[in-house]
């Protein structure tokens, strides 16, 4: 099966004061449609900053990001937004739904944002992870766990090709972060829905399919 | 839905910015309806069945005192081909509801001249003067003093009766006979600070102006001298364009300050909204909309300052006028939208351009 995704020798340095820190260092990674990646490793081995090239949000410093096979590199910001609005789902760790909406808004932004039909969609989406009922709830009023579930909501009602999760339950207590990565396996499972999933947790990189190690800005196994 | 949202669930900031708004919009509409004040004045002065007004050469726009012999003037004038009539003006100020009024005193003959075709019913109680010591005020003047028909009132150690009440917009706000206010002033004979001349028709006011003129008089067409009035406003709309520049600088400051900190305070929110989809267009045009919508509220607010501080400032002042021409409005609007517009721009355009990951990373 082809790749869905792909970083091709990337390396990303972050520089202040003229001085370069490295975050990643020729990272290879391929990520096939339909498979569920986990990416663990330490606090500051690069896990985001390769979430963050893989979304579109940032540019590597070398090397390049190949989504649905299309080469990103020379690509300018409003090509690189109009590909991650076809393809990327974002889950956030915390602080990643907008406080001034209600649960069912926030699911209809990611359609509204691409300018899609809304419909019954974010409805839809909040039932299929258990929260139709509190649909109209802020997100103050919603548990963090709540939370994430309809960040998983947001990010999969435009039905994107790769869904990509930082830390998802780093917030959440035990019981909360069973139930958001059951729901990610279920839509894994059931809808074939590619996910990468970065954590340092090795219980939940465990529900992955495929686990991915990194260390100093290196992939070392996967 | 989401600038919406977002301003309404900031609800004080909100409120401060879109009063902050409306201050300025009330201050631009409220200071320049004030010049509507003197620009009254000048509209009273001549709304006369005339055509020229004639004064003592070099004499002072404002009207006031007997710099005129009346009757050596009037003959002098009426002897001048063209001329139809030549209504002689005395004024002088008196003391009525609390402030100094300009008291027009005529001749009641020449009353008419002052009651123009369009305005027959100008007397709307009590009648015209007859002479002695009589006086008609104009309904302003009667609502400012709260004064009545028929009621004395000690001026120039004489008793005047006010006979009648006429409608606002006659050339006075007081007028009293011609010989009454001469006898007041011990005058040695009858004085006028001015005259009304009526030519014989549009063709003739020209020639007429012309010879007076060369007899040492300063004649002016009623349209020469209304500009002449309009001329003494030049340095009043300058400082009250200062005043309305620092009002929109300052409401232009406000917005800057108040979209800037929004955005500052939202950095991870717009990382959030660049991470599930929005563009940089989208996220410029959220800022702006933002900023739209607190205008639109100021505006609103700034129409409803405006109606109650003119309300409340002709109810202290009851003789001045504060008059807001509909297109003024709209010059308002379009102060604030581009205020408002040029505030929101940099931050907005800072919002465009802001990191994602910078921004997802902000704490």
């Amino acid at each position: 099966m082809t790749a869905i995704i792909e970083t091709r020798g990337v390396t990303k340095v972050y520089r202040t004061d003229n001085i370069g820190t490295p975050a990643l260092r020729g990272v290879d990674l391929s990520v096939r449609q339909g498979e569920f990646v986990s990416v663990m490793g330490p606090s500051g081995c690069g896990k985001s900053t390769l979430l963050y090239l893989l979304g579109l949000l940032d540019r590597p410093t070398e090397g390049t990001v190949v989504l649905t096979g299309t080469d990103t590199k020379g690509l300018g910001d409003g090509e690189r937004t109009r590909l991650r609005r076809s393809h990327i789902g974002f889950v956030f760790q915390r602080f990643n739904l907008l406080s001034a909406l209600s649960a069912e808004d926030n699911v209809a932004l990611a359609l509204k944002l691409r300018r899609l039909p809304v419909g019954s969609a974010p409805r839809d989406m909040l039932a299929a992870v258990g929260l139709d009922a509190k649909r109209h709830r802020r997100p103050n009023a919603l548990s963090v766990g709540e939370q994430q579930r309809v960040a998983i909501a947001r990010a999969l009602v435009t039905r994107p090709t790769v869904l990509l999760a930082d830390e998802p339950t780093g917030n959440l207590d035990s019981e909360a972060s069973d139930r958001v990565l059951e729901l990610m396996a279920g839509f894994h499972r059931e809808l074939g829905q590619t996910i990468v999933l970065i954590t340092h947790n090795e219980q939940v990189a465990a529900r992955a399919g495929r686990l991915v190690r990194m260390r100093d800005g290196r992939i070392v196994s996967g | 839905m989401l600038p919406l949202a977002n301003i309404l669930a900031r609800k004080i900031r909100t409120a401060i910015s879109v009063l902050a708004v409306g201050v300025g919009v009330a201050l631009f509409l409220v200071l320049v309806g004030l010049t509507g004040m003197l620009h009254e004045i000048a509209d009273r002065t001549t709304n006369v069945d005339a055509d020229i007004m004639v004064m003592p050469a070099a004499g002072p726009a404002i009207l006031l005192g007997g710099g005129l012999p009346a009757d050596k003037t009037e003959a002098r004038l009426r002897a001048i081909s063209g001329v139809r009539e030549a209504i002689p003006v005395l004024c002088w100020s008196l003391n009525l509801a609390g402030r100094d009024q300009n008291v027009f005193a005529v001749r009641p003959e020449d009353w008419h001249f002052f009651v123009k075709p369009d305005a027959i019913d100008a007397i709307i109680e009590g009648r015209p003067l007859a002479g002695g010591y009589e006086m008609i005020i104009d309904t302003r003047l009667q609502r400012a003093g709260g004064y009545t028909l028929g009621q004395k009132i000690e001026r120039l150690n004489h008793t005047f009766t006010i006979v009648g009440i006429a409608r606002e917009g006659v050339a006075g706000r007081v007028f009293v006979p011609l010989d009454t206010l001469n006898e007041c002033l011990q005058q040695d004979s009858r004085r006028a600070t001015f005259f009304y001349v009526k030519a014989d028709g549009p063709e003739a006011v020209k020639p007429v102006c012309d010879t007076i003129s060369a007899m040492k008089l300063s004649a002016f067409t009623l349209n020469e001298y209304y500009a002449r009035l309009s001329n003494l406003l030049g340095d009043m709309h300058l400082v009250i364009g200062g005043v309305v520049t620092v009002a929109g600088f300052v409401c232009f400051l406000v917005i800057l300050l108040t979209v800037y900190t929004m955005v500052i305070e939202r950095t991870r929110e717009i990382g959030i909204l660049k991470g599930i989809g929005a563009s940089r267009s989208q996220i410029f045009g959220l800022v702006l909309a933002e900023a739209g919508l607190i205008a639109a509220g100021g505006i609103v607010v700034g129409f409803l300052l405006t109606w109650a501080g003119r309300e409340v400032i002709l109810d202290l002042q009851p003789l001045w006028t504060i008059e807001i021409p509909p297109l003024r409005f709209a010059y308002a609007a379009a102060l604030a939208a581009i205020g408002t517009f040029l505030g929101a721009l940099h931050p907005a355009l800072r919002a465009a351009r802001q990191d994602p990951v910078e921004s997802l990373r902000y704490e």
